[in-house]
């Protein structure tokens, strides 16, 4: 609409106090009133308020506004907002823009008293950037992309199987991606978990039905809309909403699950014996295994890496199940949303507490694999030197966790965990001393004080102490060196030492990030859209979160986000289709060259070459610019991120620079 | 003004300054939106200090800033020029921070050659890194005072703005 007079609104936000403390906001408004274009210009006490957005609409009818400036915190959180407010009164979204005057004004130089005058000068500077860059805007489109109602879930732990049956009980189809050779995570290797006490997979029945049942064994048997991929990773990945695009891997199992009938005689034949990595290190298992008793798919798995392929296995097998020359398979599947569960992997404290190094010093995990009555001990707790119950088991909380030498956060479970391990022992082996070295006890929640005021009624010591050194003693008991926080030192000997070890990333997702083009935070962990109002959504649209890889969780918290991201995952689905923004790249077919070097600077192959020119397919141009800068002919632009537009924000800017500056 | 806090030299500015009394830089800094916008965010959310003249013109991507956008502000009469975007394998457009490392480095060279050299900074950083914002506008702030104003502004003919 080149024709059209450009009427600008100015509308400077005091956000209660958090902006006026600092920026003299009637005098931004003021000043906005003498920029070029504007039309109005006002204050307001908070803008986002509903009160706030129906002003808004009132001055663009009587002032007959066609582009809207909010001059209040940061687009990261209000632009969706307001775009919508200018919206209902009938202006393109795209007319909209914002300037940040909160946390790059206010917020950032709230604390030099003797700023407030600059702050004041900059938030003129910055709103006059956004006048200067609104005379330029264009009114931008959308299109609509099909989204069919098959979703991918990487990672079959708790949070994946949830989701999965959700989705697949109204009515969605799964893939249900694991990398492993059995489902259920880390939580169906542990005997009992809390808040219940029973084992980690163990669901209640639902209406009409009999009896308990095992989470990952409905997945695997019952339901048509599940597809389970075992042994399988997510080797390529493309595509937008609507049409994710993922190659599959799946690593051969060496035995037909469809045959199998779990007699177990190719296990008792094989002759490799090796350390089982479940277990840490208290077990062994042979080169074909069953991963865990209760594992699902109900057959075991050929370890191909310490297989010597004898083939004593496939001579017993009465079903011919066994397949040791099966190749790695690849699937293609097409989906509309993806869930990323790919859940979290425990610390491992090398070279701390003398993990590693003297036999009697374990990690929670593997003391649980011990308490499980199917696991290498049977449930029995011993040492793992002499197979001896110990008498004294040390448990120091917060390794690798809350630890700015490793990782900065709060495991959130190990509490709860050394809390129900300490409380187990005491039930079965009140012999046995139990001494927790904590820093803080954090227990959080209506179920967990219970731990802990039944491990304080157990007799379960506390001591809120650092341990600055272990040295074994000739029996491989442990010497602990307990500096406590109220300053007084000692020695405590101990014959078994248990580390609660910080929950951090699974390993592999930083590479998994890297496939799905997705971001990780410092930790390593998968970063949400938004920590408060979108914890589950993430900056891909049509990629969702659950469970532990965004942060540590437990498996009820697990749970929760499972079915958010599920309900989440289904808004798209269920609708059918996604409305798609069209700022996205443009080409201009005149000035086009066919050079082709925005077709090679694409990371999301979004341009195609057709005609001897330069073509962009808009769903999957993600709007990055990068195609922008490379072409020689200025002949491909980023619709909302223009040159001409940039060029007059800069313009905007630095408008009162220059010699007649007062 | 006092910005002890900040580490800053307290370099007394260069007397040859003819445009102002006391010199106070102005500094453009383009920010991609996933990442260094949010890391200005977090550290405004948290309450760090930095100079104020360090202002933000927000980009999908540092790979969307043209080399044209860095000298059109220099020319514009900014004293520094910032182009931030996110860590390496971490763009959230994948290679967009490459290609942008790639064109400010031969960008940096040129304006070394012109003789305005040291005048644009190129960091990576995550949103979570409020830390590294700090620590990049307040030396980039220092450098440029001990620079001096941007001689480009003297040519500037028209103040569009008061």
């Amino acid at each position: 609409m080149p024709t059209e007079e450009t009427r600008i609104g100015v509308f400077v936000c005091k956000c209660g106090t958090n902006i006026a403390k600092v920026v003299d906001v009637p005098a931004v408004a003021d000043y906005a009133k003498n920029l070029p274009n504007v039309v109005y210009s006002g204050w307001q006490l908070f803008t986002c308020s509903e009160e706030g957005q129906t002003i808004i609409k009132e001055h663009i009818k009587k002032h007959k506004l066609n582009r809207v400036i909010v001059a209040s915190c940061s687009p990261k959180l209000h632009e969706p907002t307001f775009r919508r407010t200018v919206m209902e009164a009938g202006i393109n979204p795209f007319y909209f823009e914002m300037a940040n005057i909160r946390e790059q004004v206010s917020w950032a130089h709230m604390k030099q008293k003797d700023e407030y005058a600059e702050a004041t000068q900059k938030a003129k500077d910055l709103v006059r950037a956004a006048v200067f860059r609104a005379s330029q805007l264009e009114s931008i489109g959308s299109t609509t992309q099909t989204v069919p109602p098959v979703c991918m879930i990487i990672g079959a732990g708790i949070a994946g199987i949830t989701a999965s049956t959700l989705l697949a009980d109204n009515g969605y189809e799964v893939h249900l991606v694991e990398r492993s050779p059995a489902l259920g995570g880390k939580a169906a290797q542990l005997g009992f978990v809390f808040m219940t006490d029973t084992c980690g997979v163990c669901v209640p029945p639902k209406h009409g039905e009999m009896a308990r049942k095992c989470l990952s064994k409905r997945v695997l048997l019952n339901d048509p809309k599940i597809h389970v991929y075992t042994q399988t990773e997510v080797k390529q990945f493309s595509g937008y909403i609507g049409n994710f695009q993922a190659k599959l891997q799946t690593q051969p199992r060496g035995v037909n699950i469809n045959t199998c009938t779990l007699c177990g005689k190719c296990i008792e034949s094989c002759p490799v014996e090796v350390p089982h990595e479940l277990d840490l290190g208290l077990g062994t298992r042979k080169a074909i295994y069953l991963p865990f008793p209760q594992a699902v798919p109900r057959a075991p798995v050929i370890d191909f890496e310490s297989c010597t392929k004898c083939g004593k296995c496939a001579e017993v097998c009465p079903v011919n199940a066994i397949e040791l020359n099966e190749p790695p398979k690849n699937t293609d599947i097409t989906v509309g949303t993806v869930i990323v569960a790919s859940g979290f992997d425990v610390f491992k404290p090398d070279g701390l507490y003398l993990y590693g190094e003297a036999p009697n010093v374990l990690l929670q995990l593997a003391l649980a694999r011990m308490m499980d009555p199917l696991g290498p001990t049977n449930g029995k707790l011993q040492r793992v030197s002499d197979k001896q119950i110990p008498k004294h088991v040390g448990m120091i909380q917060c390794v690798g966790s809350r630890d700015p030498n490793y990782y900065s956060h709060c495991s959130r479970v190990c509490c709860q965990v050394a809390m129900k391990h300490a409380v187990y022992i005491k039930e079965h082996w009140p012999e046995t001393e139990v001494t927790i070295f904590y820093k803080d006890i954090r227990l959080q929640g209506k179920e967990y004080e219970r731990y802990y005021l039944n491990a304080k009624k157990l007799g379960v010591n506390f001591h809120r102490a650092d341990i600055t050194n272990v040295e074994e003693t000739t029996n491989n008991g442990l010497k602990l060196a307990v500096a406590h926080h109220n300053g007084s030192k000692e020695i405590v000997d101990v014959d078994m030492l248990v580390l609660s070890a910080a929950m951090i990333p699974a390993e592999g997702a930083k590479e998994l990030a890297h496939t799905l083009n997705m971001e990780v935070d410092l930790q390593g962990f998968f970063r949400e859209y938004h920590l408060k109002l979108a914890p589950v959504d993430t900056a891909t649209n049509g990629i969702y979160l659950a469970g532990a890889c965004s942060s540590p969780r437990d498996i009820a918290e697990a749970s929760f986000m499972a079915a958010a991201a599920a309900s989440h995952a289904a808004i798209p689905m269920s609708k059918g289709e996604v409305e798609v923004d069209l700022a996205k790249s443009v080409v201009d077919e005149t000035l086009c060259i066919g050079c082709a070097n925005c077709y090679g600077v694409c990371p999301y192959s979004a341009i195609q070459m057709e005609g001897g020119v330069a073509k962009v397919i808009e769903v999957a141009c993600k709007g990055c610019g990068i195609c922008v800068v490379e072409c020689p002919a200025e002949a491909i632009q980023l619709r909302h991120y223009r040159d001409k537009q940039i060029y007059s924000q800069i313009e905007g800017l630095l408008a009162n620079v220059g010699v007649a500056k007062k | 003004m006092s910005k002890a806090n900040l580490k800053v030299k307290t370099t007394p500015p260069k007397a040859s300054s003819k445009l102002t009394q006391r010199f106070e830089p102005r500094i453009v800094s383009f920010c991609c939106h996933y990442c260094s916008y949010g890391a200005a965010d977090l550290a405004g959310a948290s309450k760090m200090s930095y100079p104020t003249n360090v202002e933000i013109i927000r980009v999908p991507c540092s790979g969307r800033v043209d080399p044209l956008h860095v000298l059109r502000a220099l020319e514009e009469g900014a004293d520094g020029v910032m182009v931030t975007g996110c860590l390496k394998e971490q763009c959230h457009f994948v290679t967009g921070n490459i290609h942008a490392e790639k064109r400010m480095q031969q960008l940096m060279a040129d304006l070394e050659a012109i003789g305005l050299g040291g005048r644009l900074v190129f960091e990576l950083m995550s949103a979570g890194m409020a830390n590294k914002w700090v620590e990049t506008t307040s030396s980039f702030y220092d450098r440029i005072l001990e620079l001096g104003p941007n001689p480009l502004k003297h040519m500037k003919k028209e103040v569009k703005c008061e």
